[in-house]
């Protein structure tokens, strides 16, 4: 069985030249060739190379079980469909377990390829460390060459969800789009074209590509609504929520989310209330009515007491709704909780919530906002590139120092404020508006 | 000299919000999650 590809990935993703792993075993050229699987190696040589990549050249060079090509193919397919469909971590975790106990070798050295794609994808799905899974990416992209369009399109997939995961939604989006383009050309199954469906969806929103995202989420929901996968159609629900609301469609955002809770009633899915809840609040803070926001924004925490992380989010918001009431004691009292909350959960992914949080505190503090914080924060989104963040602390700076008649900073942020806000609208200059 | 600093300020204010309105989601909303299931119920925490 040739395996010179299998030596060839894991050397690329160990980032090793071929002169390292060929030393005291072979001459590089050699290698190449081994890699290239133009030449049989001797048993020995190639444990020599397995060893020093700390692969085990058991699992590799034994037959692959009892399973035929298709069988295997058909095993992978089936784990592959079963972790999309089900959607569940646990039930992830034992399928990767299970594959990376799968000798993946076949006179076909294209099953490897989709072999290594599936367990990446896996790996996404269970939130391993980032650096390991852009490592892996990068090993991958080295073969694209070599992949048929089906393997080009899981490539892209898990391209474009560990951009979304990191959340640089922009370059997400730019991989969803050549995903689009590919769409006709491969022979997707009803399941597979309905996750891609919903997972456009959900790109295109989080980049306010509402058309888009609609057209793509009424896709997914007609799948689901016939297949009755209900955590999903109510997934689906709630999108349409938030794209209505963004499109100021109030009434028909409520029907959305009416229609997504009555699926959690139903279906006795508790669990799934918190996020209902948490976007009925953030439609009624867009309509203007902030207690109402407020009222729903408590149910959500509530119901979200066994996800800290997913508290977060809404503790923000009320603290939002508060700042517009100036309600000063309450919206204290909601910054504390939610800065001690970030301290306990030490994730960095919500470090944007615990500098939004520090700005409103000091804001509202007695002592008026500190150029420090207010500095922190419009660095920080800076940082990570969220324009529309620096831009939004950048005005909410400028108008403190207008108020305390500070014109001349107050002009130099209101200026930064319209720098960022054209960044965020690919705008150059102000005839382009 | 008052008048047309606030004009100027309520010029620029006008400018930004304008271009909000126009574009970018907001931050508030909470989206399911794309790849596993949105459910808060503890098996999906541990």
């Amino acid at each position: 069985m040739r395996i010179g590809h299998v030596i060839r990935a894991e050397r690329v993703r160990q980032e090793m030249k071929q002169v390292v792993l060929a030393k005291g075993i072979c001459t590089p050229s050699y290698l190449s060739k081994i890699e290239r699987n133009l030449i049989d190696p001797s048993e020995e040589v190639v444990e020599l190379l397995m060893d020093r990549l700390g692969m085990d050249p058991g699992k590799f060079t034994q037959p692959a079980q009892d399973k035929t090509e298709q069988e295997f193919l058909k095993m992978l397919k089936d784990s592959y469909r079963n972790v999309i469909t089900k959607r569940d971590k646990d039930y992830t975790r034992q399928q990767l377990d299970m594959l990376l106990q799968e000798n993946p070798i076949f006179e076909d050295q294209s099953i490897y390829y989709t072999y290594l794609l599936i367990v990446l994808h896996f790996r996404l799905r269970l939130e391993e460390d980032f650096l390991l899974i852009n490592k892996e990416l990068i090993a991958l992209e080295e073969q694209v060459n070599n992949f048929n369009r089906y393997q080009q399109f899981l490539f892209l997939l898990c391209k474009g969800l560990t951009y979304y995961s990191n959340r640089n939604i922009k370059k997400a989006v730019e991989v969803f789009d050549t995903i689009v383009d590919m769409l006709d050309k491969i022979d997707l199954e009803n399941w597979e074209l309905a996750d891609i469906y919903y997972v456009l969806g959900v790109g295109y929103t989080a980049n306010n590509q509402l058309v888009l995202s609609s057209e793509y989420i009424a896709k997914a929901l007609a799948f689901y609504r016939e297949s009755l996968s209900m955590k999903r159609l109510m997934d689906c629900y709630i999108l349409i929520g938030i794209i209505n609301k963004q499109s100021k469609k109030y009434q028909e955002a409520i029907d959305a989310y009416l229609k997504a809770q009555r699926i959690c009633d139903d279906f006795n899915l508790d669990g799934d209330k918190g996020i209902i809840y948490h976007n009925i609040g953030s439609l009624h803070s867009s309509m203007g009515n902030s207690w109402e926001a407020i009222d729903y924004y408590t149910k959500s925490i509530s119901d979200k007491y066994e996800s800290k992380s997913g508290q977060l989010i809404t503790i923000f918001c009320m603290v939002s709704e508060y700042s517009k009431l100036e309600e000063i004691q309450k919206l204290n009292k909601w910054c504390d909780i939610g800065i001690k909350l970030y301290h306990q959960l030490n994730d960095e992914n919500l470090e944007s919530y615990y500098h939004q949080l520090l700005f409103f505190q000091s804001l509202h503090s007695k002592e008026g906002l500190s150029d420090e914080v207010a500095k922190n924060t419009i660095n920080y989104f800076k940082s990570i590139q969220d324009y529309r963040q620096t831009y939004k602390y950048c005005i909410a700076l400028a108008q403190w120092y207008y108020s305390k008649r500070k014109y001349k900073l107050s002009s130099i942020y209101f200026s930064e404020s319209i720098r960022y806000s054209y960044i965020n609208n690919n705008i150059n200059r102000w005839e382009d508006i | 000299m008052k008048k047309i600093v606030s004009l100027f300020f309520a010029i620029l204010l006008l400018a930004g919000f304008t271009m909000t309105n126009q574009a970018s989601a907001s931050t508030k909303d909470e989206l399911p999650k794309i790849l596993n299931a949105t459910s808060y119920s503890v098996s999906q925490l541990q």
